[in-house]
């Protein structure tokens, strides 16, 4: 009997999953509490909402960077890293699966969160209403046809996630170059995490300059498209995206061929 | 066949392995014996390939370890399984990777080993732990079954089970066991080849009965006089 590739990916991937529960049940429980208490006890405090359901959607976006330490690390710390160097898959699995839980523990987050303020403002702010605001952006020069809304959003999102992969990516490749040596290990593992970083963007200048330079083009304040503005985060994305894919395969080629116990 | 050709390996200054040349035949059940910091359970995670070698070359079945995996079942001397997991999750955790788990004797180990599916790993006793390894690693018809100090901290009664388990389920030609410990008067019954390590380099090695009858001497007392003559 054959155990296919995507089988032993998705195993990797549902006990990642498992081992980021708490977590991700912190995030939905702490989002549940704190719209229930706004709705019944802060409906004469509504100006304070805002702040604290802003540090909700922060937590829900910065934790799975945070957990990303917690996910590799623990591997060591726990000795399974034992088990996981002696199943018969590669470091592109075993980094690749704890990256879609992150991404999903991301999503999972956010998606919760959003929802959760959306409604809250929608009950608690009926005043002026979902019709009226649209017609006053619709009278600002705002496109605010539905499709044009979710395009724009989708891609706005894409974009944050594809930004979460990348920092993954550099925690990962920062923690495993952290264990190459036996002491130290944690300040190696931050000097090059910042070291990285700083590479990447150096790298990535140069095309952050040319979307400057097209934006100064097609969007001024006097001129603006939605059209220009979701290329401008499309194109953001795909350079994103590139640096993410070079830092992981660096990842992967450090846990391949240097990782050992 | 396993071959380590010129192996030495060093962490830091300490020099686990000093160009190492050694064959470990198939089909035979092999002792890597000696004492502590002698370079036993370096050797068993060379072959597994999780560690690699400085100088030197280890081959299995002619190929580089890393890509044997898939014919090798490993049971390290720590406990390497996940705390959260159950026994039954373990097991279908391993499951999942490895063409050669036998669902039936699986079920039959679990039985005879005394224990139950639903054993939450972080709550069992350290016993039951070991007993655990031994049963995700022998329920694989693996080709290569390795083993790191399997008795280590283990009561006298564990060990028998764990003995017992092994020698029920030996595929004598078929399966190639190596088994790395210091307590050897425990599996002195168990192999038919012996390799004796001290300081990373081999002291004596051979057929384990043909070291007996020559020397007209127990394993554990051939050991102890290839260190007091080493030393």
């Amino acid at each position: 009997m054959q155990t296919s590739s995507l089988k032993k990916f998705l195993k990797l991937y549902s006990k990642e999953i498992r081992e980021l529960r708490p977590e991700i049940l912190v995030v939905l429980i702490a989002t549940l509490v704190l719209d229930l208490l706004f709705y019944f006890k802060a409906r004469q405090f509504l100006g304070m909402i805002i702040g604290p359901s802003m540090m909700m959607l922060g937590l829900a976006a910065f934790l799975p960077f945070i957990s990303s330490f917690k996910l590799l690390g623990r591997e060591w710390n726990s000795n399974t890293i034992y088990l996981l160097l002696s199943l018969p898959v590669k470091g592109g699995s075993i980094l690749g699966s704890k990256l879609l839980a992150l991404l999903t523990q991301y999503l999972i987050g956010t998606v919760v969160v959003t929802t959760g303020g959306i409604t809250l403002a929608y009950l608690l702010f009926p005043e002026p209403g979902l019709a009226e605001t649209l017609r006053q952006a619709q009278a600002a020069g705002i496109d605010t046809r539905l499709q044009t809304i979710i395009s724009s959003g989708a891609l706005f999102y894409l974009m944050s996630l594809v930004g979460m992969a990348y920092v993954i990516a550099i925690s990962f490749f920062s923690q495993l170059l952290g264990k190459l040596v036996t002491r130290f290990s944690g300040l190696v593992t931050a000097i090059v995490f910042i070291a990285t970083f700083w590479l990447m963007n150096k790298l990535m200048t140069p095309l952050w300059q040319q979307l400057g330079k097209y934006t100064q083009l097609h969007m001024n304040q006097s001129n603006f498209s939605i059209v220009a503005f979701n290329q401008l985060v499309g194109m953001n994305t795909l350079i994103m995206l590139a640096g993410t894919i070079i830092v992981f395969i660096a990842a992967v080629l450090v846990y391949n061929h240097k990782i050992e116990l | 066949m396993i071959e380590f050709k010129n192996i030495s390996k060093s962490f830091g200054s300490t020099v686990a392995l000093d160009d190492v040349s050694l064959v470990f035949p198939r089909g035979k059940i092999i002792g890597l014996f000696g004492p502590n910091g002698a370079g036993k359970s370096t050797s068993i995670k060379l072959i597994m390939g999780l560690n690699r070698p400085d100088r030197g070359e280890v081959r299995v079945d002619g190929e580089n370890p890393q890509n044997k995996k898939q014919d090798m079942a490993y049971l390290p001397e720590i406990d390497h399984l996940y705390p959260w997991m159950n026994i039954a999750q373990a097991a279908d955790f391993t499951r999942t990777f490895y063409t050669d788990w036998d669902e039936t004797k699986y079920r039959e180990l679990i039985k005879f080993l005394n224990l139950q599916e639903d054993m939450k790993i972080s709550k069992i006793s350290k016993g039951q732990r070991a007993k655990t390894k031994l049963l995700l690693t022998v329920s694989r018809r693996a080709p290569y079954l390795l083993m790191d100090e399997p008795l280590s901290g283990i009561d006298i009664l564990t060990r028998e089970e764990i003995i017992n388990t092994l020698i029920r389920d030996y595929r004598e030609g078929e399966q190639t066991i190596i088994i790395s410990t210091h307590e050897i008067a425990e599996v002195e019954s168990l192999v038919d080849e012996v390799i004796f390590l001290d300081r990373g380099q081999i002291k004596l090695s051979g057929n384990a009965e043909d070291l007996r009858v020559k020397r007209n001497m127990s394993l554990v007392e051939l050991m102890k006089e290839a260190f007091r003559n080493a030393n």
